[in-house]
């Protein structure tokens, strides 16, 4: 572990001044942890960019937790949380113009709050609230049921999102990271009052949520007033957790659906283990390789072979068993080749691995991309939270940049060689149906003279 | 990797045609572009920041920011579908892809595709209705790269007939993506129909048909006519020193051979002359509906009024299009709108995502509420004595969220940069007011002339996209 330590120092020291000038940049403010008089936990940093404070608050759980038969339960029970009890509390909010989000995932659900700074005292009293005190009457109960189900429709219309479901229910089917956000109708159906209420008291307490915040704000100011604000929030005797239901072992296997579509999506999943801090960066860097930014493996599928306009890959992390995927979304006709020229293309990367040019350029666009996801307030709130989560830690987001660079090429080709084992795969294939249209197609020149009357 | 937002309260993400976030910006830019160099300094907390004109005509805008270690550059040219003919459409489009993806005379397109990678960098390219921006993000510390590269790919052009029909096949995969999303579909044929006659119907993309026949010699020719400095502009926002970063794009771009600004010769886009409704059915479980009004130009005045209205109906938190059509009866899943302001018109986008079965009744009561807007109390002086004390202030909300907007677009490089290159292509001058002063100035009253102006008197075209027979729910 020191010896890790040393290396790693070694190899900051040695960064081109320019890498090293970015990373170094991230921890100008440094990231502090703060315990609140209730045992909450608040991560910290000060960012003075802008006027405004980005405050996470995470709720580990997720869908994992959820009892069996009962998915959609987590993005319920966290929706319910914030809804406004009264119309002069609602009308309050409104005039503080402060956004409010809510995500559900795997293994947390995330409520997001952004706020101008001198609005976030009195959006904190409104919306304390509801996250305190809830009200899980029927008729809220059942609005929001009905919002899940036409969700879960808007998900579906993109094929993108379908083929995902797809991948996941296939991997992960029975274990809740599976299971899709708004559960199916059944069972949205079988949720009953009681269990949002066991679910929000087991997971709304102060072992477990973490809050996170970005701001303008001095540290003593946010602390001071998430004490006042979340006081409420206890420590409480944590329900019954349901039985944990294993990961499925992996089997490969290929999935195809059709959709009345033009074109047609051809994806390729791979289970990795649970993210720890290597896995993390291994699987980041092999997700810039193959399909991040131009001349990644997957940009020659569009570049030479023209197959696709979209081609990307996307790295899930999650607590007990992450998710590599890399896509390409083709015209019908080539659907069979598409699927070919993927299949060939990560097992090219699987059973040769990559160049040491390729991995050097991988790390860069990799810390582009982490720079440029953490740019913002907001993304950055919601990542810190969710590095501690997993379990990465609350300063991960300070230590990744050096975690890149001590991925050497063995590392990386043992972990390719690994991960991208076919025998491991998930194939999907979301078969386009419909006929290529005529050549001035269906959004094609409607209504219109043959040039422009006003030139 | 991404972490996935699932609900929203309110439409933060959107990024529209104006730039109203950027209050601090865009006073720098009225306050640099009023009056040139040499002109009253910026106010101290402001970050530091120069406009000049290169000899050759290429403007350029520099804003120093060193919160974060990217360096952002964006070059823009005046061009885009206002450019082109029914037999040119989807030129400026195709030609953005080329110059991006296909060379220049001194790299091979695998030259500039490894260059970018070696140097980290993000790199892309939008085409729209009044302009084609070029973006570069890196980390800091890669001026002399990031600027030689934006050169080179925008002003060294190589074409070739084979790098042409490859591009051309990836490029009709885009045209299949855009006609299999619900909502850039609806969003597309609104414009289509929303501007008869005038080259913003032209779709950005162009068609099969005229993508097929482009030829390497007609985008030569609009190469060589749009591409030149005086067209152009460039816009360096993030962490560098601004007199180096001066002196590096003067050293760069200034030897640049001067040619003359192509005259533009377009008209605004004519009134819509009578509503029109169409209605298609697609492989979705959910119904979309897109609503678009003409609106006012990137240029008139009334944009500020048509902001605030566009937050207090149909954007914010919980807005007022909404509660109309989730009241009583529950209409649709969600409203919202947008307001996309152009060069030569606007246009006021109302989406709707709803059950099919409610399609007609849902359209029929948000156009119906777009004619009444005018008659909506907006805020705390529409009412008298006690009245006040229960009154909403959806004005004084809207203009809090404009202020988040404007805070909030000071924490992307990027975006800053692209808004910066948009403004100077698009405006015509600086009416001396900032944005946010123009804002805070509004009335209520200014408010329910510009909605009888624009919601209740325009015509309108609706696109209604409805589940194809076999995915409609029981």
């Amino acid at each position: 572990m020191r010896r890790r330590a040393a290396v790693l120092l070694l190899l900051t020291a040695l960064w081109p001044a320019a890498l090293r000038g970015a990373a170094a940049a991230l921890w100008n403010n440094k990231i502090q942890r703060i315990v609140l008089p209730n045992g909450l936990v608040l991560l910290y940093q000060k960012d003075s960019s802008s006027a405004i404070t980005s405050l996470d608050i995470l709720i580990k759980g997720g869908r994992r937790a959820e009892p069996e038969g009962l998915s959609g339960l987590a993005y319920l029970t966290a929706r319910l949380m914030l809804e406004i009890p009264d119309n002069q509390s609602a009308q309050q909010l409104m005039i503080q113009a402060s956004p409010l989000s809510l995500t559900s995932q795997a293994d947390y659900n995330l409520i997001s709050i952004d706020s101008l700074s001198d609005h976030l005292e009195e959006t904190l009293r409104l919306i304390s609230k509801p996250l305190q005190w809830p009200l899980f009457t029927g008729i809220r109960i059942e609005a929001i049921k009905k919002y899940m189900a036409s969700q879960r429709d808007r998900e579906s219309d993109a094929a993108l999102g379908q083929g995902r479901a797809m991948q996941l229910q296939a991997l992960f089917g029975p274990t809740g990271y599976g299971a899709s956000t708004y559960g199916t109708p059944e069972t949205v159906k079988a949720i009953k009052g009681r269990d949002i209420s066991q679910y929000y008291d087991t997971h709304f307490q102060t072992t477990e949520v973490i809050l996170s915040v970005v701001s303008d704000l001095e540290a003593q100011t946010i602390s001071g007033l998430l004490t006042k604000y979340l006081k409420d929030v206890h420590r409480r005797q944590p329900a019954e957790p349901p039985g944990r239901r294993p990961m499925p072992p992996p089997a490969p296997r290929e999935l195809r659906a059709e959709k009345d579509t033009l074109q047609s999506l051809v994806s390729a999943a791979y289970p990795l283990p649970g993210v720890t801090d290597r896995s993390f960066a291994l699987a980041s860097l092999a997700e810039s390789l193959l399909g991040k930014g131009i001349a990644s493996r997957l940009w020659r599928l569009r570049q030479e072979e023209k197959l696709a306009y979209s081609v990307n890959s996307h790295y899930l992390p999650m607590k007990e068993s992450s998710l590599l995927e890399a896509y390409l979304v083709s015209e019908n006709g080539k659907k069979e080749t598409a699927l070919e020229a993927l299949r060939r293309t990560l097992r090219d990367v699987w059973e040769k691995g990559i160049s040491a040019d390729e991995l050097e350029a991988a790390k860069k666009i990799a810390l582009t991309d982490l720079l440029r996801d953490n740019e913002a307030k907001d993304k950055r709130a919601i990542n810190l939270a969710v590095y501690e989560v997993l379990g990465l830690g609350y300063d991960f987001l300070e230590r990744i940049p050096a975690l890149y660079e001590t991925v050497t090429l063995e590392e990386m080709n043992s972990f390719l060689s690994d991960s991208l084992n076919p025998e491991r795969a998930v194939w999907v294939v979301l078969a386009g149906t419909k006929q290529k249209p005529g050549p001035r197609g269906r959004l094609g020149l409607k209504n219109l003279p043959p040039r422009p009357a006003q030139r | 990797m991404k972490w996935m937002t699932v609900f929203s309260i309110s439409d933060r993400g959107r990024r529209r045609g104006r730039s109203p976030g950027l209050g601090l910006i865009l006073a720098l830019a009225a306050l640099h572009l009023a009056g040139g160099l040499g002109q009253p300094a910026a106010p101290a907390d402001t970050p530091p920041s120069e406009q000049f004109t290169l000899d050759n005509g290429l403007r350029v805008f520099l804003l120093e920011d060193r919160a974060w270690p990217l360096l952002h550059v964006v070059v823009a040219v005046d061009l885009g579908s206002k450019n082109e003919t029914a037999e040119t459409s989807g030129l400026s489009h195709v030609l953005e892809h080329c110059l991006l993806f296909r060379g220049s005379q001194s790299r091979t397109a695998d030259e500039i595709s490894r260059d970018i990678r070696r140097h980290g960098a993000y790199f892309n390219a939008h085409t729209g209705l009044d302009m084609a921006q070029f973006e570069l993000t890196l980390p800091s510390g890669q001026d002399d790269f990031a600027l030689n590269n934006q050169k080179d790919i925008l002003f060294n052009l190589k074409l070739d007939q084979a790098a042409v029909e490859a591009e051309k096949e990836v490029i009709l995969e885009e045209v299949n993506q855009l006609e299999d999303d619900p909502l850039k579909s609806a969003a597309s044929l609104v414009y289509q129909n929303l501007f008869p006659g005038h080259p913003y119907a032209l779709p950005i993309t162009g068609t099969r048909e005229t993508i097929s026949r482009l030829t390497v010699a007609q985008m030569e020719s609009f190469y060589r006519t749009y591409f030149v400095p005086a067209n152009a502009v460039l816009a360096v926002v993030g962490d560098f020193s601004l007199p180096e970063m001066k002196q590096k794009v003067v050293k760069v771009f200034g030897p640049l051979p001067k040619a003359e600004k192509p005259a533009a010769r377009i008209a605004p886009a004519p009134p819509l002359k009578n509503d029109r409704d169409i209605s298609l059915a697609m492989d979705i479980k959910q119904a979309y509906c897109v609503i678009g009004l003409p609106g006012p130009d990137y240029n008139n005045p009334d944009q500020y009024a048509v902001d605030l209205l566009t937050e207090i109906l149909g954007r914010g938190v919980n807005p007022m299009l909404n509660s109309a059509l989730r009241g009583n009866r529950v209409l649709v899943e969600s409203a919202s709108m947008a307001y996309q302001a152009h060069r030569y018109g606007g246009v006021i986008l109302v989406t709707l995502i709803l059950d099919s079965g409610n399609m007609k009744a849902a359209r029929g009561a948000a156009l119906s509420f777009l004619r009444r807007a005018r008659q909506q109390n907006f805020g705390e002086d529409d009412y008298f004595g006690d009245e006040k004390f229960y009154a909403f202030d959806y004005l004084k909300s809207a203009k809090n969220l404009i202020r988040y907007q404007s805070e909030k677009s000071q924490e992307l490089g990027l975006e800053m940069a692209v808004s910066l290159a948009r403004h100077m292509i698009l405006s015509k001058g600086s009416s001396g007011q900032g944005y946010l002063q123009s804002i805070g100035r509004m009335t209520t009253s200014d408010l329910r002339r510009t909605a009888a102006k624009y919601l209740s008197a325009g015509k309108a075209v609706t696109v209604s996209l409805v589940p194809s027979a076999k995915e409609r729910r029981p």
